[in-house]
């Protein structure tokens, strides 16, 4: 247990290194550094997606407006309250802050509505919040907020990651993530082992809405501005696809259809709407193959590895012995 | 004699025109097993839904230890220590037993989010009071190899024991046990039998059983509550009930003269 | 005569008008939803192809005839065979493999499928709008005091006429009965000797075939497209056949209208008309919260 710990710390401190040495000595063009923060900044969209979509096994499609809150607000509060860049993890925390809100007002329906339904009123949600910011002048309209302070680096993306990873893999194996998967299993039998649906619930989506939230403040902060038209409805595809790609119900599936989509998305750009329709049919081959998505309810281990090498000889072992008898 | 654990007094539950139960009393003394028989449809089941809180009674008071229950939302009352099982069994699958057993336990829990986010020793020292709970639990019920399956591999009859230690885990005083039996042979059913009475000497409770098995019934109920179209016909000890003329004619038709 | 009133009455006949298109596709939309109980969010996108189809079957057609409902019917024809050829083939590669999956897995393949024929398009034929071919002459007529466009009457007679019949067929004929059959329960169908299989492509052809009309009704109302406007007509059809009651025509109906009345009233009520979004989609959450399963369909009390 301790060892591990020792490790881990380890394992950061090296990230951390590499970050500053990536950094401030040029090992790496600078366009591939903004793709590296634009999937680190999608892995904690997708793990906060997942907490919701994934783990509590409600289709939800609010995180659009979620992400816009909080990219909105901690946007706001670089530019006119906390106008310093040391202050900057005060302005995502207060972004993150406003997404929980939102994201309780959110919880509200599901006590009641469920499935296909609720996801019709997240819908509404999410287009709600993207006209209100078109129609308020006071944020920009629909030309949105600039110029926001760049303060969003490779250092702070790799920051908050880590930090979106080790506390999501707490919450899910918490009590919190008991109850939820208990609810996603089966609603009414998990009320009846004594699981308060509506408060697990809440803390469900409030802890989604706090990383969703984060990761728009990252997004705004890296791009140095931010209008209604990225919150529409391909925003609430992309989110679909990295979760569902990825794996639902799980971090490593979460950071992996991150990295996936992102990748297809930014780095292939040279090919032009190419990469959307092989991104397309990536989406259903897996689908076909693994219709959890490529993680479902998995996690990555060492074990699991060597349980996959085992089943893997196994399977050969058979086809041989087969073949044998066969002959 | 004690106060009762529970009680329904003029209880009813009409769903439209449907009077799934209709005007129901009676109660249930600390200790004891109790059984509720009736032919299909009579409302067996709906007594445990409004006990439990699925349903709110359209009329009447429910008790339990003296306080009124009725508008109760379920994960409040199995708090307070009822708690049960399903006709139709509904374990959470995916999940390992040892999971299905701790999902049971929230309302025992008591560290908060920042405990969770923060890692706290308080949070350790809980999760292993816990897991320790319910292992004890699942070994006393002979399920402590089952701990790491997923709950949906196993097989029926362990599923069903499953069922009981979830609802255990709840840590109840009054214990509602949904057609325990269903699908057992004799020879299951007698091992059922001696596990209902060790579980109640065990970890002292009341326990109210809905079922259709006679032989369950009869061999180990200490009082049976038989009911029929929502109503009640008798209740009584099992040789008072096997020789009540009305119970009879419910069950096998009326007397040829 | 008070102007109120009279552009109240105005906005009626835009609500009439525009609720006939949206039911029809809703319609289109909740025939897939409700039989192979499959949330298709490759519906826009069809719809967007069928409307390319019809725009290049019209063309063709005007090409040789100057008669315009002769263009029509046979662009409709031509249009809708190649749209449900497509939507089965659809059916067939990225939905029939997924049979037994999660619900969600048959979501994220359809948006793949959507995603794909979106940007196929794009990819040969650019983003630059088109215009349809005008298929009905613009006679207007005025009646106290309210314009009726030649084109509105039309939309909303084919339209009423399209849910009649196919409401009539899945009503009466055998295949509609087998298909509710199917749609209520696909496992006792198949013991009774219906193909599930079979039944699901119909769906999916008729599902076409209404995605067709209304590709030719709305590009009568609105003649300008491009690759892009698959996207709303998904999102529009979805919350219309949801919003009705999840597998019920009537309900996708109902929900299609109270769709576009909302979309045309609520401009009325508000100073601009920017925050037409805002009250709609409100409109829509609280009709769901009061009507958890939609407006037609039934509370499911759950069995314990």
């Amino acid at each position: 247990m301790k060892k591990r710990k020792g490790f881990h710390l380890i394992l950061f401190a090296v990230g951390l290194a590499l970050c500053c040495a990536v950094m401030n000595f040029g090992l790496i063009q600078t366009s591939k550094i903004l793709i590296i923060q634009y999937v680190g900044i999608y892995i904690i969209f997708v793990l906060g997606i997942n907490l919701v979509n994934g783990y509590l096994g409600i289709f939800s499609l609010a995180h659009a407006g979620i992400m816009a809150v909080g990219g909105y607000t901690a946007s706001l509060a670089s530019m006119h309250i906390f106008t310093s860049p040391w202050m900057f993890p005060l302005s995502l925390l207060t972004g993150g802050m406003a997404s929980v809100l939102v994201g309780l007002c959110v919880a509200v329906p599901s006590f009641n509505v469920r499935g296909d339904y609720l996801a019709i009123i997240t819908l509404g949600f999410s287009l709600i919040v993207k006209s209100i910011l078109q129609n308020l002048e006071v944020v920009g309209g629909p030309r949105g907020l600039r110029p926001i302070p760049k303060y969003t680096n490779l250092i702070w993306v790799y920051l908050c990651v880590v930090l979106a990873i080790v506390m999501v893999n707490r919450f899910v194996k918490s009590k919190y993530g008991r109850n939820m998967m208990a609810i996603r299993e089966d609603q009414i039998a998990s009320e009846l082992v004594s699981v308060d649906v509506r408060n697990a619930k809440s803390v469900a989506f409030s802890v989604s809405a706090f990383f969703i939230g984060i990761s728009g403040a990252l997004i705004c902060h890296l791009l140095s501005y931010t209008n209604p038209n990225s919150y529409g409805y391909s925003a609430i595809i992309d989110g679909l696809v990295m979760v569902y790609l990825g794996g639902v119900g799980s971090i490593t599936g979460s950071i992996i259809g991150a990295l996936i989509w992102q990748i297809l998305v930014q780095s292939l750009r040279t090919i032009g709407t190419w990469r959307w329709i092989i991104g397309g049919c990536i989406l259903v081959v897996i689908m076909i193959f693994q219709p959890n998505g490529i993680f479902g309810n998995r996690e990555l281990s060492i074990a699991g590895i060597k349980r996959a090498f085992a089943a893997i000889r196994n399977r050969l072992a058979k086809g041989a012995a087969g073949k044998k008898d066969g002959q | 004699m004690s106060a009762p654990v529970a009680s329904f007094d003029n209880v009813s539950m009409h769903f439209g025109g449907l009077k799934a139960i209709d005007g129901l009393s009676f109660s249930v003394a600390k200790g004891k097993i109790v059984g509720i028989i009736g032919p299909n449809g009579a409302g067996k089941t709906t007594v445990f839904n409004v006990l439990s809180g699925v349903y709110t009674p359209t009329a009447g008071e429910i008790r339990f230890n003296g306080q009124l229950i009725n508008a109760l939302r379920p994960h409040v009352i199995t708090g307070r220590g009822v708690a049960r099982t399903f006709q139709n069994i509904r374990l959470f699958e995916r999940q390992s037993v040892l999971d299905n057993l701790r999902a049971a336990c929230c309302a025992h829990i008591k560290y908060g989010i920042l405990d969770v986010m923060l890692s706290t020793g308080r949070m350790h020292r809980e999760e292993r009071e816990i897991e320790t709970g319910c292992m004890d639990i699942l070994s006393f019920l002979g399920l402590a190899d089952k701990a790491g399956v997923k709950a949906g591999a196993l097989s029926y009859g362990d599923q069903r024991r499953v069922e009981i230690a979830r609802a255990l885990a709840c840590k109840p005083e009054l214990l509602l046990l949904d057609e325990p039996a269903a699908g057992m042979n004799p020879a299951e059913m007698d091992l059922l039998n001696e596990l209902i009475v060790r579980v109640r000497d065990h970890y002292t409770l009341t326990i109210l059983l809905v079922e259709h098995q006679m032989r369950l019934v009869m061999g180990i109920c200490d009082e049976i509550l038989a009911i029929n179209f929502g109503r009640k016909m008798a209740m009584g000890v099992p040789a008072e009930i096997r020789s009540n003329e009305q119970v009879l004619e419910a069950y096998l038709g009326k007397k040829v003269r | 005569m008070g102007t109120y009133s009279q552009q109240f009455l105005q906005q009626t006949v835009n609500l009439v008008q525009l609720g006939s298109i949206y039911g029809l596709l809703a319609v289109g939309f909740s025939m897939v939803y409700g039989i192979a109980r499959l949330v298709n969010f490759a519906y826009g996108p069809i719809f967007m192809v069928s409307t390319y189809l019809l725009f290049f079957f019209g063309t063709l057609m005007s090409a040789m005839t100057e008669t315009a409902w002769i263009v029509l019917v046979f662009a409709l024809i031509g249009a809708s065979a190649l749209t449900a050829l497509l939507a089965i083939i659809i059916e067939k590669i990225a939905y029939k493999p997924l049979r037994g999956a999660p619900k969600v897995s048959v979501v994220v393949s359809s948006v793949g499928v959507g995603m794909a024929l979106e940007y196929l398009v794009l990819s040969f034929i650019g983003p630059n709008p088109h215009r349809m071919p005008t298929f009905v002459g613009n006679s207007r007529y005025t009646v106290g005091g309210v314009n009726f466009s030649l084109a509105t009457i039309i939309i909303v007679a084919v339209a009423v006429a399209a849910m009649v019949v196919l409401n009539l067929y899945i009503k009466k004929s055998r295949t509609g009965i087998a298909l509710r059959a199917v749609a209520e329960d696909g496992l006792a169908a198949s013991f009774m000797g219906i193909s599930a299989n079979w039944m699901i492509s119909v769906a999916f052809i008729l599902s076409a075939i209404m995605a067709t009309i209304g590709a030719s009704l709305y590009g009568v109302a609105y003649p300008t497209f491009n690759p892009y406007f698959g996207e709303q007509i998904n999102w529009w059809s979805f919350t219309a056949a949801v919003l009705g009651g999840i597998g019920s025509v009537k309900g996708a109906i109902l929900g299609g209208y109270l769709l576009a009345a909302v979309n045309v009233y609520s401009p009325m009520l508000l100073p601009t008309s920017s925050w037409r979004d805002v009250v709609a989609f409100g409109v829509l959450i609280f009709v769901l919260m009061i009507k958890p399963a939609g407006l037609i369909g039934k509370k499911r009390i759950e069995k314990v």
